[in-house]
C-alpha cells in the first residue's frame, strides 16, 4: 500500500530525514517510535503534504501511485489520513457543516454522490457512539473549547467519519488519561480492517498495549534504525533508546 | 471655482418635485442648503484629516446628473420583506415595493416625499446641518434629498420583525441621488432595523440618518451595503443613546466601488450601551473607509467594537475608530478590537484603533490586528479533503461570521451570513 523509499526531508533548511525507508502493506499497523526530535512528525507531516517540508531525495508510493506530486486535499480524496498531534482550533467554522463539506469533497473528487443532510446525520450519529462524544460537539466550530483529550478523540472520529485506507496518527496518544486513551485505542481498533493500514506515532509503548501492532520501528537521527514485532516495543520501555538492539537494526 | 460634480448639482437645486416642496420651513432649509453649497469649491476638504485615506477626486470630475424618477413598474428582484418595508429605487420612493400593511399601533413610518406640513414641523432636525457644514456633503444632501424615512416608533412600542429600508440602484447610467433619514425610538421602544443597498446602479449617493434611542429603549440596527460594483457611496450615520438605551449595530460593507462611512455615536445617559460590529470584504480595487467617532458623554456607560475586514486583490480597507471617554465619565467601560485579513500582497488595510480617555475610573480595552489566513489552519482543512479554494473561503468567512454571530432576529442574522458567504466565494 505505501512504500518509502530512501526519503530525504529539509525543514527550513535543515535536514531532518536522512533516508528513510518504510513499507506498510494493506490490514497492517506498523507503530512508530524513536526520541524527541527524529523525525517522526516530519514523517506524517511529508505524507500529508504540508507545506514547508522539501522532499530532496527518495519516492513516495502509495497504491502505486506517486504520493508527492498530490495536494494535500488530492491525497485526502486518495485516502490519506493524518490524524494531527495538534488539532487547530479554527472559530466560526462549524464542525458539522466542515465535515460534511470535507466528506462530500472526498466523495466528488473520487466520483462517488455526495451524501445529504440526511444521510450524513445518520452516519454521524453512528460513529460518534464508538468515541463516546457528545452531539454537543457537532455544533462547536471545529475543535473550538475542546478538552485536549476531547480533540484527540475528534481526530479519531473524524478518521472513522471519512474511512481512509491509510490513517497515520501523530501522537495521538500525548496528553490523554487513561479512559480517553481506551476510548480512541478502541475507536482505532473498530476500524482495522483488511484494506485499511495505520502508522501509528508515539512516545510510549502504553498505547500499544491497547492497539497492537504488527511491526513497530525505531526512528531516530532521520532513519528507521530498527524493526521488530511489539517485543521491541517493550524493550525500548525497559532500556530506552540506547538499547535498541544492534541485531535488529535495519 | 468649484468642481464638475458641486456644479452639476447646483444647476439641479432648482429641480421640482422635491419631498416637502411647497411648504415654507422645507423651501427655506433647502435655499439656505443650496446658498451654503454654492460658498463650496469642492465637495470635501481632501486635506482635512478625516478624509485622508478616502480621495474624491475621481468623483469630483464627474457632473452626475440628478437621479430621474422612478419607473415604479420597474421589475426589481428584492429579497423576500422580513417585515414593513420602505424601497426606494434611484433615490425615489417606490410604493409598488414597499410594504406598509402590517405596520404595527404606534409606528410612524414613512418616506420624505408624504410628510406632511406637520411632520416637517416636528421633525425640524431633518432640515438641519448636524456635523457643522463644514464641507459640502450635508448642504448637498439636504438641498437634494429626495429618497430617506422617518422611522417614529411611540415609547413602550415593541416590534418584532425587521422593519426594513431598501435602496435599489437600476439606474445604468452614473447618476445621484440623496437621502435623509430620521429614526426616533420613544422610551423603552424596541425595533430591528434593516438597511439595505442592493441593485447595480452607479454613481453616486448621499446617505444621512439620525437616531435618538431614547430612555430604556433598544435599536437592533443592521446595515447591509450590497451596493453595485461602480457606486460611490457617502453616509453619515449618527446615533444618540439616552440612559440605559441600548444600541446593536451590525454594518456589512460588501459592494459598491467606494464607500465612506462616518459613524458617530453618542453615550448621552448612564448606562447606555452600544456595541458595533463592522465587516468589511472587498476585492479589485474596491476602498471601504469607516469613520467611527463613539463618544462616552457620561458615566456608567458601556460600548463594544468589533470589526473584521477582508481585503482582496488591490481592494483597501480603513478603520479609523476613535472612542473618547469623557472627563467624568467615570465608570465607563470600553472595548474597541480590528482583527482583519489581507487576501492579497497588493490589498491594504489601514487600521487606527483610537482610545482618548479623559476620566479617571475606566475599563478600556483595545486590540488590533492584520494578518493572512492562519497556515496551518489551512493545511488541517485541506488534509480533510477541502479544495484550497474552498477552505480559503470558510477560513475567511469564519473570520467575519465571528461578529455577525450576535444579530438577534434568526431570519437576518441568515440573511446576513448569506450575503457575506456569497460575497467572500466571489471574492478574487
Amino acid at each position: 500500500m505505501l512504500k518509502i523509499e530512501n526519503l530525504h526531508v529539509r525543514v527550513a533548511g535543515k535536514e531532518i530525514l536522512k533516508g528513510l525507508s518504510l513499507q506498510v502493506n494493506a490490514g497492517e499497523v506498523h507503530a512508530i517510535m524513536g526520541p524527541n526530535g527524529a523525525g517522526k512528525s516530519t514523517l506524517g507531516n511529508v505524507l500529508a503534504g504540508r507545506e514547508g517540508y522539501e522532499v530532496t531525495a527518495g519516492s513516495v508510493l502509495f497504491e502505486g501511485r506517486d504520493l508527492l506530486v498530490l495536494e494535500p486535499e488530492e491525497r485526502a480524496a486518495a485516502g490519506v489520513f493524518l490524524a494531527f498531534q495538534y488539532p487547530v482550533e479554527i472559530a466560526g467554522v462549524n464542525n458539522t457543516y466542515f465535515l460534511r463539506a470535507a466528506l462530500n469533497a472526498q466523495r466528488k473528487a473520487r466520483g462517488e454522490t455526495e451524501l445529504d443532510s440526511m444521510q450524513f446525520l445518520k452516519l454521524v450519529r453512528e460513529k460518534l457512539k464508538v468515541l463516546e462524544l457528545p452531539d454537543a460537539l457537532l455544533h462547536r466550530g471545529v475543535n473550538e473549547s475542546f478538552s485536549g483529550g476531547e480533540k484527540k478523540r475528534n481526530e479519531i472520529f473524524q478518521m472513522a467519519l471519512l474511512e481512509p485506507r491509510l490513517a497515520i496518527l501523530d501522537e495521538t496518544d500525548s496528553g490523554l488519561d487513561i479512559d480517553a486513551l481506551r476510548q480512541v485505542a478502541a475507536g482505532v481498533n473498530a476500524q482495522r480492517a483488511p484494506s485499511r493500514a495505520f502508522i501509528v506515532i508515539t512516545h510510549y509503548q502504553r498505547l500499544l498495549d491497547h492497539i497492537r501492532p504488527d511491526q513497530v520501528h525505531v526512528l531516530a537521527e532521520g532513519r528507521i534504525i530498527a524493526s521488530g514485532g511489539v517485543e521491541l516495543a517493550e524493550k525500548l520501555e525497559a532500556e530506552g533508546y540506547a538499547g535498541v538492539p544492534q541485531e535488529a537494526q535495519a | 471655482m468649484s468642481t464638475a460634480l458641486l456644479a452639476a448639482a447646483l444647476q439641479q437645486t432648482a429641480t421640482p418635485g422635491l419631498p416637502g416642496a411647497g411648504i415654507a420651513r422645507v423651501d427655506a432649509a433647502r435655499a439656505a442648503a443650496r446658498a451654503a453649497l454654492a460658498q463650496q469649491s469642492a465637495l470635501v476638504d481632501a486635506r482635512a484629516e478625516p478624509w485622508r485615506y478616502t480621495s474624491l477626486r475621481a468623483l469630483e470630475a464627474q457632473a452626475l446628473p440628478l437621479a430621474s424618477a422612478a419607473d415604479d413598474a420597474k421589475v426589481v428582484e428584492l429579497p423576500p420583506a422580513l417585515g414593513p418595508r420602505l424601497v426606494f429605487i434611484d433615490g425615489h420612493y417606490a410604493p409598488r415595493h414597499s410594504q406598509l400593511a402590517d405596520l404595527p399601533v404606534g409606528v410612524n413610518f414613512k418616506p420624505l416625499s408624504a410628510l406632511r406640513a406637520e411632520d416637517w414641523q416636528v421633525h425640524a432636525a431633518l432640515l438641519q446641518f448636524v456635523g457643522g457644514g463644514s464641507d459640502a456633503l450635508e448642504p448637498l444632501n439636504l438641498a437634494l434629498a429626495s429618497a430617506g424615512v422617518l422611522l417614529d416608533v411611540q415609547p413602550g412600542v415593541v416590534v418584532d420583525a425587521p422593519i426594513e429600508v431598501i435602496y435599489f440602484g437600476v439606474f445604468a447610467n452614473p447618476c445621484a441621488w440623496h437621502a435623509r433619514s430620521r429614526v426616533l425610538l420613544g422610551e423603552g421602544a424596541r425595533v430591528i432595523l434593516l438597511e439595505r443597498q442592493l441593485g447595480p446602479g452607479a454613481g453616486l449617493a448621499t446617505l444621512h440618518t439620525e437616531y435618538h434611542v431614547h430612555a430604556d429603549a433598544r435599536l437592533d440596527l443592521v446595515q447591509m451595503q450590497e451596493a453595485g460594483a461602480a457606486l460611490s457611496l457617502l453616509r453619515t450615520s449618527t446615533l444618540m443613546l439616552a440612559a440605559r438605551a441600548t444600541l446593536r449595530m451590525h454594518a456589512l460593507d460588501l459592494g459598491a466601488a467606494l464607500t465612506r462611512h462616518a459613524l458617530g455615536v453618542r453615550l448621552r445617559g448612564t448606562q447606555a450601551r452600544a456595541e458595533l460590529r463592522h465587516v468589511v470584504a472587498l476585492d479589485r480595487r474596491q476602498h471601504a473607509d469607516l469613520q467611527m467617532d463613539l463618544r462616552h458623554e457620561v458615566g456608567e456607560t458601556s460600548s463594544d467594537v468589533r470589526c473584521r475586514a477582508v481585503a482582496a486583490a488591490r481592494s483597501r480597507a480603513v478603520l479609523q475608530g476613535a472612542i473618547t471617554i469623557a472627563a467624568g465619565a467615570d465608570g465607563s467601560d470600553a472595548a474597541l478590537s480590528t482583527h482583519n485579513l489581507l487576501l492579497s500582497d497588493q490589498a491594504e488595510i489601514d487600521a487606527r484603533p483610537v482610545m482618548e480617555i479623559h476620566a479617571d475610573e475606566v475599563r478600556a480595552a483595545h486590540g488590533a490586528s492584520v494578518g493572512q489566513l492562519d497556515a496551518t489552519m489551512l493545511f488541517y482543512l485541506r488534509a480533510r479533503g477541502l479544495p484550497e479554494a474552498e477552505a480559503r473561503a470558510l477560513l475567511t468567512a469564519a473570520h467575519c461570521r465571528a461578529v455577525l454571530d450576535d444579530i438577534v432576529h434568526a431570519d437576518l442574522r441568515t440573511a446576513a451570513m448569506q450575503a457575506l458567504d456569497a460575497r467572500i466565494q466571489s471574492l478574487r
